[in-house]
């Protein structure tokens, strides 16, 4: 079982585990916290059930914490989308021209003879899109032949 | 500290026992976290002790809240320490607790009415 000033040192470092915005208003009351319980524990056995109430009390509150964090986020995020609808609609329009460019261009040049699958060597074997769906047409028996 | 606008004070039942129990402490006077934590658990006789982060953690919440408000008032620093945070219980606060104990006073009297009082109480 870890000594006094080792606990407050792990304590310190666990602390680091609270999202930020809790840590910045918290770090030095939840580190006094824990120097008054320390100082209250005596003995080993003590120790060892503080660290105990303590790793009970870190599993529960740090995912409530974030989860607190998240949802106040998303309430901020959609407070500031509901001010300024246009400007998130022509957010959302550009990274839908984005994406839709993007994929046509693709198709296009994918569809053009002699273009390769993405990410195949230029050695060996490589299989243009259309050989890949001319083989998923055949018939099993055919596929082995080609 | 931001306090999110209030809603009716009996939207927040059910409370969470942490919270009720530091409006039940705070509904006495001012206090800081530690003897919040060390009046809560003689109150429950050890049942209930909040640890550093399930604590500042609800009383965080309470602020944002606005059931709560910390205190700028100290006793004499040579019998304190400075950094220790005061909290006082604000009065929407007071009602928001007045809306649970009615809630409770509703559930105690429902379930009286149909188990009856057990004999060692």
């Amino acid at each position: 079982m870890p000594d006094k000033p080792f606990s407050l040192r792990l304590y310190r470092w666990l602390i680091n585990l609270y999202p930020a915005g809790f840590r910045e208003n918290y770090a030095q009351l939840l580190e006094r916290e824990f120097r008054d319980e320390l100082g209250e524990s005596t003995g080993a056995a003590g120790l060892a059930a503080l660290w105990i109430r303590l790793i009970g009390d870190l599993a529960i509150s740090v995912p409530l914490q974030f989860s607190r964090e998240v949802a106040q986020d998303a309430r901020h995020t959609i407070r500031l989308w509901a001010r300024r609808p246009w400007q998130i609609g022509f957010a959302i329009l550009a990274l839908a021209i984005g994406i839709g460019t993007n994929t046509g261009v693709f198709s296009v040049v994918n569809a053009l003879p002699g273009s390769r699958t993405p990410g195949l060597p230029e050695s060996g074997f490589s299989a243009t899109s259309r050989q890949c769906q001319a083989v998923s047409r055949m018939a099993p028996a055919e596929r082995v032949s080609y | 500290m931001p306090t999110r606008k209030q809603s009716v004070a009996g939207d927040w039942a059910p409370l969470s026992p942490v919270i009720f129990h530091i409006l039940l402490s705070l509904g006495v006077g001012e206090r800081h976290g530690y003897a919040l934590k060390r009046e809560i658990s003689q109150r429950t006789g050890g049942k209930l002790r909040p640890g550093p982060g399930m604590l500042y953690g609800a009383l965080n919440r309470m602020l944002e809240l606005g059931l709560i408000e910390e205190s700028d008032a100290r006793p004499d620093p040579h019998l304190d320490d400075e950094r220790r945070h005061y909290y006082r219980i604000t009065d929407y606060g007071r009602k928001v607790a007045q809306a649970e104990a009615a809630r409770m006073r509703e559930l105690v009297r429902l379930a009286t009415a149909r188990f009856g009082v057990p004999k060692h109480a």
